[in-house]
């Protein structure tokens, strides 16, 4: 039974890192009730041997290590990549002030939206989720143990995803530097 | 040779700024607070705390109900899914519910069939072979089987995992778990089913998928993520009500030594206190009567092992 100290305690922490790693897994894995079902999974085993660690200081880097050992995992066992589901997602702004947005700018972000889902859809698994890991700020240590491979190997990882993408983002951010 | 760390190095803002952006997007679509309540839920009923498969008074067993976490857990979980338009279940939720729900349960009954195939003569009692629907009891690890082997009678596991059967009111054998016959053995390796551990090994390795719409239902089907194995687990599809979270039914798929499949299906028809003494040989049998067991072997195997296994009388 948990104590209401733990409770808020884990409360507090899966509010806080659970829905970015909720969006990490549905990058992931095609399905996203699946990728809910692992971030709940993972979740719950972390929080169940929180006795064992320091939940706010190494609790990020192993949710984001079992999740990806799942989802990868499943995502190699389908061969397929992931096919997000779209239909649901079209026309969904990133986080911008909608306010500050002349009509034409928000079009070209809708357009960035849909491009860096198509870009990150068709990396493979391993890069995909390095550079997502990269993108929300983990070292190359700790993308090379949320994914299973070596520092240096996670920086190739890093630096092809990147490569592949900025083929297809990079029209989009040279206009927004504009 | 590409100089890969210092590519890594240097900051690529413009790419990594739009996919922290991508991905907090996304995120901004997950509730919250229907992730807490499933993960909680899971905890609670986790707990070493939770209710042992004992016999309790009805009012006992309220009484824990209510001030156990196990039920507000599920409460909260079952509000939350409910309250908010938002939150759609995932299976494992659904299951997490349906496991907290069973955690105040004590003697289940369910009525249950087994399909075997044809090949699984060579590794299950002859007795079991053409068995029709049976009312099976549970509590924990023990239960009883009722029509029994040769469709007479009872037969089951009781506290001490000893495997029981008693064909007639007349005589009764037992066994110790460790002396078993093979295909005794076999038999009470598929048959035996706790469902509350089930559930958890569910949770715990088990691929979850929703199975098919129904109206008031959940159909969720369940495959193991980890290697098949003999009379393992395989896959289980479960029937749970959505408004009351019970589980209606469940199908189980079984792997047998052979390589085929053996698939029990089980529909809860009753949940209620039992005597203790069902579960054990002598509650099946007249007073008096014997029960043979290790003690007097010959007798055991004369007059219930031909029979039991083999059919022969």
């Amino acid at each position: 039974m948990l104590t209401n100290s733990q409770r808020e305690r884990f409360e507090s922490w899966v509010k806080e890192v659970g829905p970015r790693a909720v969006a990490f897994a549905r990058s992931l894995v095609r399905d996203q009730s699946r990728a809910d079902d692992v971030v709940q999974e993972c979740l719950f085993r972390i929080l169940r041997n929180a006795a064992n660690y320091d939940i706010e200081k190494d609790g990020v880097k192993l949710l984001f290590k079992a999740i990806s050992n799942l989802c990868i995992n499943q995502a190699t066992r389908d061969k397929h990549l992931l096919s997000l589901e779209a239909s649901s997602e079209d026309g969904q702004m990133l986080h911008r002030d909608h306010a500050a947005l002349r009509p034409e700018q928000i079009l070209q972000h809708r357009e960035l939206e849909a491009a860096i889902r198509e870009g990150l859809q068709n990396l493979p698994p391993l890069q995909r989720a390095a550079v997502e890991l990269r993108a929300l700020g983990m070292s190359k240590d700790e993308i090379g143990e949320a994914l299973g491979v070596t520092a240096t190997n996670a920086g190739v990882l890093v630096y092809r995803g990147r490569q592949l993408l900025a083929a297809v983002l990079d029209p989009f951010l040279a206009t927004e530097a504009e | 040779m590409t100089d890969t760390d210092s590519k890594f190095d240097e900051p690529a803002p413009g790419i990594d700024a739009s996919i922290r952006a991508h991905l907090d997007a996304e995120a901004s679509r997950v509730d919250s607070q229907v992730l807490w309540a499933g993960v909680l839920a899971r905890l609670e009923s986790d707990s070493p705390n939770r209710s042992a498969a004992t016999p309790r008074s009805p009012r006992k067993r309220w009484l824990m109900a209510a001030t156990s976490g196990l039920a507000a857990a599920a409460l909260v979980a079952v509000a939350l899914l409910v309250m908010s338009p938002a939150a759609v279940a995932t299976p494992t939720q659904v299951v997490a519910s349906a496991r907290a729900e069973l955690a105040a349960s004590s003697d289940l009954c369910c009525r249950m069939t087994v399909d075997y195939p044809p090949e699984a003569k060579d590794v299950l009692p002859i007795g079991a072979r053409h068995l029709g629907p049976q009312h099976v009891w549970t509590r924990g690890g023990q239960f009883v089987v009722e029509p029994g082997l040769t469709e007479k009678g009872a037969w089951g596991r009781d506290a001490h995992g000893r495997v029981w059967a008693a064909p007639s009111r007349d005589a009764a054998a037992s066994f110790e778990a460790e002396e078993l016959p093979r295909k005794l053995r076999n038999l009470v390796a598929v048959f035996g089913l706790e469902l509350r551990p089930l559930l958890d090994e569910v949770l715990a390795d088990f691929e979850l998928s929703w199975s098919d719409r129904a109206e008031g239902v959940y159909r969720i089907l369940a495959t193991r993520v980890s290697p098949k194995g003999p009379f393992r687990v395989s896959a289980v599809t479960l029937v749970i009500d959505k408004q009351t979270k019970r589980i209606l039914s469940l199908t189980v798929t079984r792997s047998l030594p052979d390589g085929q499949d053996a698939h029990l299906h089980l529909d809860l028809v009753d949940e209620k206190p039992q005597p203790d003494a069902i579960y054990t040989a002598e509650g099946h049998i007249n007073r008096g009567v014997p029960v043979f067991d290790r003690s007097t072997p010959k007798e055991r195997l004369l007059q219930f092992v031909g029979e039991i296994l083999t059919g022969d009388h």
